[in-house]
């Protein structure tokens, strides 16, 4: 299973901060995951939306396509949160 | 070199003043340059009582040792130090310390200018204020540095 971990104002607005998930057949990079996770409903479609997110993968800032797979941590942070 | 991200006050220039004792040798360092981010309680024209920070548990302090290290590469370094806070703080605590030590001023100044910089756009921390009329707000984007 995937760990998938959100930050900064995702918590509040999708009501969780991690989950546990196996990946769907049709998720095989982080863009991928960001379009299934969106499919959840409308607090999801409108706090993943590409531009406003960084990905990590394993602790790494990476980009959008960048291969995932269960084995995994990915974090979904919202972008510009800074101090 | 040493990270640390903490959810206890600290006080910035005893530390200093402890890892300089601890980890420099006497004679071999002539610049220190220190930088002290300190919660103001004002932001955005609004009264702010207190700010939460979170960060990404091993995340921010595996970004925070990368910095370090990539200053050792680009300076002429004898040590760097970074204490960053997390948790509930509030107006007039210290958030952040930056120093860096070297033999001469130049090393020491831009290293820590820089590691401030890139702290800032890019380690995982993220903030929630909470104002003095009520209410919370996380905050985007950075305050411009200069």
């Amino acid at each position: 299973m995937a760990k998938v971990l959100y930050f900064g104002s995702l918590p509040d607005r999708i009501g969780r901060g991690a989950e546990d998930l196996f990946l769907p057949k049709t998720v095989h990079t982080t863009r991928e995951l960001l379009r299934y996770l969106r499919e959840r409903g409308k607090a999801w479609e409108e706090a993943l939306n590409d531009e406003q997110l960084t990905i990590t993968v394993n602790k790494q800032f990476l980009d959008l396509d960048h291969p995932i797979s269960d084995q995994d941590e990915i974090a979904l942070i919202s972008k510009g949160l800074g101090r | 070199m040493i990270v640390e991200v903490t959810a206890t006050p600290f006080d910035p220039w005893q530390r200093v003043q402890t890892h300089q004792a601890q980890h420099l040798s006497a004679g071999r360092y002539g610049a220190t340059a220190v930088f002290v981010g300190t919660l103001r309680d004002f932001n955005d024209g609004d009264d702010v009582s207190s700010m939460t920070l979170e960060h990404y548990p091993g995340m921010t302090e595996k970004y925070l040792e990368q910095i370090s290290k990539d200053a050792a590469a680009r300076w002429n370094l004898l040590d760097t130090l970074i204490v960053h806070r997390v948790g509930e703080l509030h107006p007039n605590d210290p958030i952040v310390l930056v120093a860096a030590w070297s033999a001469h001023r130049k090393d020491a100044f831009e290293a820590s200018r820089w590691l401030m910089e890139e702290l800032k756009s890019r380690a995982p921390f993220w903030k929630k204020e909470r104002l003095s009329e009520g209410g919370e707000r996380w905050v985007e984007g950075n305050t411009e540095g200069y």
